[in-house]
């Protein structure tokens, strides 16, 4: 028996995996920015050819995914977006001023833990829950480069309100195939 | 139903004050809210609520860590899993340390009524 069948099917064994994965996440983003903060997406752009380097926006949440490789999945918005969801995730709860900016970066959290747990359940093959990590937030950050062999997956969603930005990055092809799990990724600060 | 009272575990305020909302406008009390594993076991033995809503994931200990103490201080305790986790494995890992019901995020009021009552129906005799 492989490694690969020893721990189960991952999530992405190759780039048409890791297609179907940003795919989905970017549908189930635009839903729910149409149904709980009514904000519709009006263009979505892919590339899907590795580029060297995900640039951020105002504020970014991060989460990685864990079967037995792991994936780190970004979400970047511009400032007038996350604004506009925090607007209407927080309807009807009293913020105080000094609260807007700690609850504006749960907003973000939130999001990308609801999205993704919302999209897993469509790619689980093995008996085991993938590891999902709490989120991460950054803000000011310029990019996310590439280091050795990982590749980006990147997708932009257009709104009124502005843009954001998704990233899945996985370890490279050739990574995936020696099935040797390690980070991968490194962000540089501006 | 008659209105519980209700301990809200999740790491994230804004959630916790969103479902707070939701379960006051559904006619249930919040008499207590927790953002980690160990404060809700505190909070558990502290106020003994009719019921806990707990999300699964949380830093340091998770939700299905957290139900399985509990069960283990209280096998009657009624808790219902609140995640944006749909994995079937997930769900299963939930019942089987104890929790009585599973609620997906994004969370909507019916969903929640339904569920909680659905747990006290069948559960809530027993304390």
């Amino acid at each position: 028996m492989s490694n690969l069948e020893a721990f189960g099917k991952s999530i992405i064994e190759n780039d048409s995996d890791a297609k179907r994965l940003i795919e989905a996440v970017v549908e189930r983003t635009a839903t729910y920015l149409s149904d709980e903060v009514f904000i519709n997406v009006l263009e979505v752009k892919y590339n899907l050819n590795n580029e060297k380097q995900f640039d951020l926006r105002n504020l970014t949440s991060i989460i990685t995914v864990e079967d037995h490789l792991k994936i780190t999945l970004a979400f970047s918005y511009d400032k007038s977006l996350i604004e506009k969801i925090f607007e209407g995730y927080s309807q009807g709860i009293e913020v105080a001023a000094d609260e807007v900016q700690s609850y504006i970066e749960e907003s973000a959290g939130d999001m990308i833990n609801i999205v993704l747990g919302n999209v897993l359940s469509q790619f689980q093959q093995s008996g085991k829950a993938f590891g999902i990590s709490t989120p991460v937030i950054i803000n000011g950050a310029k990019s996310i480069g590439k280091y050795k062999n990982t590749q980006f997956f990147t997708a932009e969603l257009k709104s009124d309100f502005g843009i954001i930005s998704i990233c899945c990055i996985t370890p490279g092809e050739q990574f995936r195939k020696q099935l040797k799990p390690e980070r991968s990724d490194f962000i540089e600060k501006s | 139903m008659k209105s519980l009272n209700i301990l809200v575990v999740d790491d994230s305020l804004i959630t916790i004050k969103k479902l707070t909302q939701l379960l006051e406008k559904i006619g249930h009390n919040v008499i207590a809210h927790a953002r980690t594993g160990h404060e809700a076991i505190e909070q558990y033995k502290l106020t003994k609520p009719d019921l806990v809503t707990m999300d699964i994931t949380m830093p340091g200990m998770n939700g299905i860590e957290v139900t399985k103490i509990i069960i283990e201080e209280d096998p009657n305790a009624l808790i219902i899993m609140v995640t944006s986790h749909g994995q079937e494995q997930m769900v299963v890992d939930s019942i089987e340390v104890g929790a009585k019901g599973y609620i997906l995020k994004p969370i909507k009021s019916d969903q929640l009524q339904e569920a909680i009552e659905k747990v006290y129906e069948k559960y809530g005799e027993l304390n």
